[in-house]
């Protein structure tokens, strides 16, 4: 692994900023300056300063501030993730719920930040690339790589010094649960009897006695269903319901009016050349010693025909490549340092270097392979650039089609603007507020007042980022109460089904006691109704021998004396009862189990944690300016 | 230095009061911004020593933590980091060593201290682990005295869970379930604790 690249950009304390201003100025007058300014910095702190009167505070701990800034660089890419997941099921009411998460995440995260500051805890180095390194995603073909670990922070915008700041503090917040995690234990016999209890098994057979088999069996008299009706009349009614013309707009609609020309394609081309190029890369081994002199014994032994790769062995000190040959695989410009980076791109194909110095020491490089870059050519790549160009184009016509959209629908009717735009109108079923049919935000505006009740035309509505419509009252008809013939077959199989289950209750109520009895009239009544026992079988907690509703009554059972049943009666949902023989209760032979082991140790430090953070925030004076966020 | 430069003198004039203004202020101001850059180098300089300190004080521990025998970076930590927060928890991984070798009374010897811990979750931690020891050593008047505690606190549910075992292990039935009742009143509201317990309670039926 090439990890001193790494790390030589991780800033250690906090007076970046002040060095930064340091290296910008020059001459004495200049030190003066940052002399006269550093003085209340030093003494008054530099966040103070620079977060003052500008910024927007959004919630503070003990003092400690968070700006809108900060807190939106948090937001708006879990937001982007949100929306990414549900896309159009996305609805703006979520942004309020993870504006809350997200402030409060914040929050723990200063009160984890400040506690482990006040412990002293630290990471090192050593940690923090243990755990990039066994990220998969900075990893290829189940190894870690440095091209892919780079190149996917930048396309995340961050550079690796800032990307590895984070995780340096987030590593470091979470010791405040793993420090207590490294030492907990769980004694010998408490394990044993967990495990007894986690793997006990229980034999068992049992009678289901469903209520849809008796639903022929009772009667509902027509008195209480009509009473049923008007006790609960104004359950019973038909919601109002609208239907609604619309204008849509979308970009796929226009990209199919669009028509591209060859020499508008060939300019687009010509513009976005970049995106059909491929770097130049290179492939090289090296050799990092610490002075020059050695790096001249290194270069004559290569000379003399010694093996490049069992030198680096034995004199390299770039311990992530030392053992690999000095091998650095393919990396392409901006990943190495810039004198290393300078040379190698310098070099033949073949060619070994002398000694180059960089901040880390003397490198002797021997550069192996050449990938030069490389641009597609416009046949090759016309259909991709066609698709490409069709979409900028419609959208750009969509975001102007839009705009010209709202002020129409401000200012006259749909049909004109339909006529005008030469968009069709559309028209829905009818539909209630409740409905599922239409995306919640049509729903939403359909019912708003401006449409419902002023009958005028919507704004302009963003159903997605490529959809957009304009919506206007066509029909409505009011929330009217339902008519007892209307809904008198509903509420008989309602109550029909209320009965036949107390009817199957009772049955299993009565064959439980006779067990216990043990009389006869068990025998009889599962005659009578031609049920039948359940194979007897072994059950442990997570068995399906049977569902898991009876499984969980099962090992809810008090435990049978020697040679003896019980037996239980039990309802089992809404529509069935059963009947419950446990016959034994056995505990396997006892084996370690680690896994075990691990999850009581788990539960047990989320929830000491659970109660940190809980005593942290309660200790502290958090204010939320929720207005604000 | 509000009349620094006054706009109707000439030149020289204004050359000469510069002069005698620096005559009389230089040493001030040199001496203020060389105060001022020291002051920057000094704090500077501390941080980054307690950064180090925390670091090697962070390597002790994790040498610790991943080799049982290795008691002199123990030694190491309590002698000469005495203030960082690695000393309490390098006395939690001793104890749990001694406990993996059974030998309970040691274990006991290292929590202990901590039972009246500054640090209030290190004093829970080292309480509650107590008792469990207790409890092996089937001393539980001794647990029960160690899982005394005077508030309601935030980790009560923890408390009975394990008075919950000690009453069990009596075959105390009834304070049994009821401590195992208490803690699933207690535990926070999404605790994994919870099911377990439940298992704990459903047997005793």
């Amino acid at each position: 692994m090439k990890w001193f690249w790494l790390i030589r950009s991780i800033a250690i304390n906090n007076t970046i900023m002040l060095s930064s201003i340091r290296n910008k100025t020059k001459g004495w007058l200049a030190y003066l300056i940052v002399g006269l300014i550093t003085v209340p910095f030093a003494l008054f702190g530099i966040n103070e300063y620079f977060t003052g009167a500008s910024n927007v505070i959004v919630a503070s701990i003990d003092g400690d501030e968070i700006s809108k800034e900060a807190f939106l660089s948090e937001f708006n890419p879990q937001k982007r993730r949100l929306q990414q997941r549900l896309s159009e099921r996305y609805d703006t009411e979520f942004d309020s719920i993870l504006k809350q998460s997200v402030i409060n995440d914040m929050i723990n995260k200063r009160l984890l930040g400040q506690f482990s500051n006040d412990l002293d805890y630290a990471t090192t180095n050593s940690e923090l690339q243990a755990l990039i390194q066994s990220n998969n995603l900075f990893q290829t073909d189940g190894r870690f790589s440095i091209e892919g670990y780079q190149k996917l922070l930048r396309l995340n915008g961050y550079s690796t010094a800032e990307y590895e700041a984070i995780k340096l503090k987030e590593l470091t917040q979470s010791q405040i649960k793993y420090n207590l995690l490294d030492s907990a234990f769980v004694t010998s016999s408490a394990l044993k009897k967990l495990q007894a209890l986690n793997e006990q098994q229980r034999e068992f057979n049992y009678i289901q006695i469903d209520a849809d088999s008796y639903l022929d069996k009772v009667k509902v008299d027509a008195k209480s269903v009509e009473g049923f009706y008007n006790n609960q009349k104004e359950s019973f009614f038909d919601p109002q319901k609208i239907k609604i013309d619309f204008i849509e707009l979308s970009l796929e609609k226009i990209a199919k009016n669009i028509e591209v020309n060859d020499d508008d394609l060939f300019n687009f081309y010509e513009d976005e050349k970049e995106r059909f190029s491929t770097e130049g890369e290179r492939k090289a081994q090296h050799i990092l010693v610490e002075t020059k002199e050695q790096a001249q014994t290194v270069i004559e032994l290569i000379n003399k025909g010694g093996d490049f790769s069992k030198l680096a062995k034995e004199y390299s000190i770039d311990t992530g490549s030392k053992d690999d040959a000095g091998d650095l695989g393919f990396f392409t410009k901006g990943v190495m340092v810039p004198e290393f980076e300078e040379k190698v791109f310098s070099m033949q194909e073949g060619s070994l270097s002398g000694a180059v110095k960089s901040e880390f020491g003397y490198h002797i490089i021997k550069l192996n392979q050449i990938k030069l870059g490389s641009i597609k050519s416009f046949d090759s790549v016309r259909s991709e650039l066609t698709k490409l160009y069709t979409q900028t184009l419609s959208q750009k016509s969509l975001y102007n089609l839009t705009d010209q959209l709202a002020n129409l629908a401000y200012e006259v009717s749909l049909d004109e603007v339909s006529d005008q735009m030469n968009l069709a109108i559309n028209t829905t079923q009818f539909f209630a507020k409740n409905t599922t049919d239409y995306e919640q935000k049509f729903v939403d505006v359909a019912f708003s007042d401006v449409v419902l009740n002023k009958g005028e035309n919507s704004e302009v509505i963003e159903l997605s980022k490529d959809k957009f419509v304009v919506v206007r009252l066509k029909e409505k008809l009011a929330k009217r109460q339902k008519s007892f013939d209307e809904v008198k077959g509903e509420i008989n199989k309602h109550l029909t089904t209320l009965l036949a289950k107390t009817f199957v209750d009772k049955i299993a109520k009565d064959i439980a006691t006779s067990l216990i009895n043990n009389d006869d009239s068990a025998n009889k009544l599962m005659d009578k109704n031609k049920l039948k026992w359940s194979d007897s079988v072994w059950a442990k907690r997570d068995s399906k021998t049977a569902s898991v509703a009876i499984i969980n009554k099962l090992f809810a059972l008090p435990k049978p004396s020697e040679g003896q049943s019980v037996y239980s009666a039990q309802g089992l949902g809404k529509r069935s009862a059963v009947v419950i023989q446990l016959s034994t209760v056995k505990a396997p032979d006892y084996k370690p189990n680690k896994g075990l082991e691990r999850s009581l140790l788990s539960f047990e430090s989320n929830e000491m944690f659970a109660g940190i953070l809980k005593t942290l925030r309660s200790n502290a004076e958090i204010k939320v300016f929720a207005d604000r966020l | 230095m509000k009349n620094f430069i006054e706009v109707n003198r000439t030149e020289d004039e204004q050359v000469e009061q510069i002069k005698k203004w620096w005559k009389e202020n230089g040493m001030q101001i040199v001496a203020g911004v060389g105060l001022g850059l020291a002051a920057i180098w000094v704090w500077d300089a501390y941080k980054d020593y307690q950064y180090s300190q925390s670091i090697q004080a962070r390597t002790h521990y994790l040498s610790l933590v991943s080799n049982p025998n290795n008691t002199s970076a123990f030694d190491e930590l309590k002698n000469n980091y005495t203030n960082s927060g690695y000393v309490d928890q390098s006395s939690l991984v001793m104890a749990k060593y001694a406990v993996d070798r059974k030998e309970y009374h040691k274990a006991l010897d290292y929590l202990q201290p901590l039972f009246n811990s500054e640090n209030e979750f290190i004093a829970h931690s080292a309480k509650l682990r107590g008792a469990a020891i207790y409890l092996e050593m089937n001393n539980y008047d001794q647990a029960l005295l160690t899982l005394e505690t005077t508030a309601n606190n935030t980790f009560s549910g923890l408390y009975s869970h394990t008075k919950g075992d000690v009453y069990l292990a009596q075959n105390n039935i009834e304070s049994a379930k009821k401590h195992y009742r208490l803690a699933l009143s207690q535990l926070s509201n999404d605790s994994e604790l919870k099911s377990l317990i439940q298992i704990k309670l459903n047997d005793l039926n």
